[in-house]
């Protein structure tokens, strides 16, 4: 995504406490491709403009008010909005790449035949994915 | 002396033809039940079927799965019109591109199809005998109207046939 829109950043420590938030919400992530599709689901339903607050060091009472599109607030400091630096476009860049994840995610799954399988789950991975 | 050549091409419409279009109507539903909720999945595996057998059978005019508030269809709602290519192949969009922001409050979950040409020429009989191999029953009904405006934006094709598909976008 990084080569094809220099405008596109998601940090992969942003996807690590995404998916933590998800697991803390009971999603069961024993299915990989299910696992994914419920990742790119929750990040294109929210359109990444939902607070994810973890209650672990702190209680969510004490996470400060934050003015910035994304705020995901770092685990053990409840006044640190990690996300602080993505701005509203960045956040519509993910979302964008989210759908297309989700439905070629989805498309996968009905596809008749391996290669149309094969090619949809290339859409996810790039094109060196061989199923 | 003069010559002429007559180059004459066919294309027979087949069961995997029709199930490579089903397939993405399916994934359509699929996507549409991630982001609001329905259909199930055995109701996609009917819907997917009954698409199958009535492309595959030619008396597919129209069919319509969505959202329905006060007999109106609103956003996310999906209809897909049965078109003829004459033997042309056409573009094979990829499924997808459903919104997941639309507000169904207060709406339920519906379909509603319609035949094409060749259904009316079929006899009583034949209608009944063929609605029999159908996953699912359907009876008569009104179709709902739109509250809001029509976007043609994906077409799936095979073996000389094709799915337009337009999508209802709410004027808000």
């Amino acid at each position: 995504m990084k080569a094809e829109n220099s405008d596109f950043r998601f940090k992969s420590f942003m996807v690590e406490l995404i998916l933590a938030k998800l697991c803390d919400d009971g999603l069961d992530f024993s299915d990989y491709p299910d696992a994914l599709q419920h990742f790119f689901t929750y990040v294109a339903r929210t359109r990444m403009r939902d607070k994810i607050v973890f209650t672990d060091c702190y209680s969510a009472s004490k996470v400060g008010t934050f003015t910035e599109p994304v705020q995901i607030i770092d685990p053990v400091n409840e006044v640190n909005n990690v996300s602080r630096l993505y701005t509203g476009a960045n956040a519509d860049l993910i979302v964008d790449a989210a759908l297309e994840a989700g439905d070629a995610i989805d498309s996968a799954l009905y596809a008749p035949t391996k290669q149309e399988t094969v090619r949809y789950w290339q859409k996810v991975f790039g094109p060196s994915f061989q199923g | 002396m003069a010559s002429s050549y007559t180059l004459t091409t066919s294309t027979s419409f087949t069961i995997t033809h029709a199930r490579h279009m089903a397939a993405k109507v399916a994934a359509d539903l699929k996507r549409m039940q991630r982001h609001y909720g329905k259909p199930s999945d055995a109701a996609i595996a009917n819907y997917e079927e009954e698409v199958v057998q009535l492309l595959k059978a030619g008396y597919l005019g129209t069919v319509s799965y969505g959202y329905k508030r006060d007999g109106d269809w609103i956003e996310p709602t999906l209809r897909y019109t049965a078109q003829d290519l004459m033997g042309s192949s056409g573009t094979d969009d990829d499924p997808g591109k459903i919104k997941p922001w639309a507000d169904i409050s207060g709406a339920t979950f519906y379909s509603y199809l319609t035949y094409s040409a060749a259904w009316s020429n079929l006899t009583s009989d034949q209608r009944e005998s063929f609605e029999k191999s159908l996953p699912i029953t359907r009876g008569g009904a009104s179709e709902p109207g739109i509250n809001g405006y029509v976007e043609q934006d994906r077409t799936y094709s095979a073996g000389g046939k094709a799915l337009g598909r337009s999508s209802v976008r709410s004027f808000s």
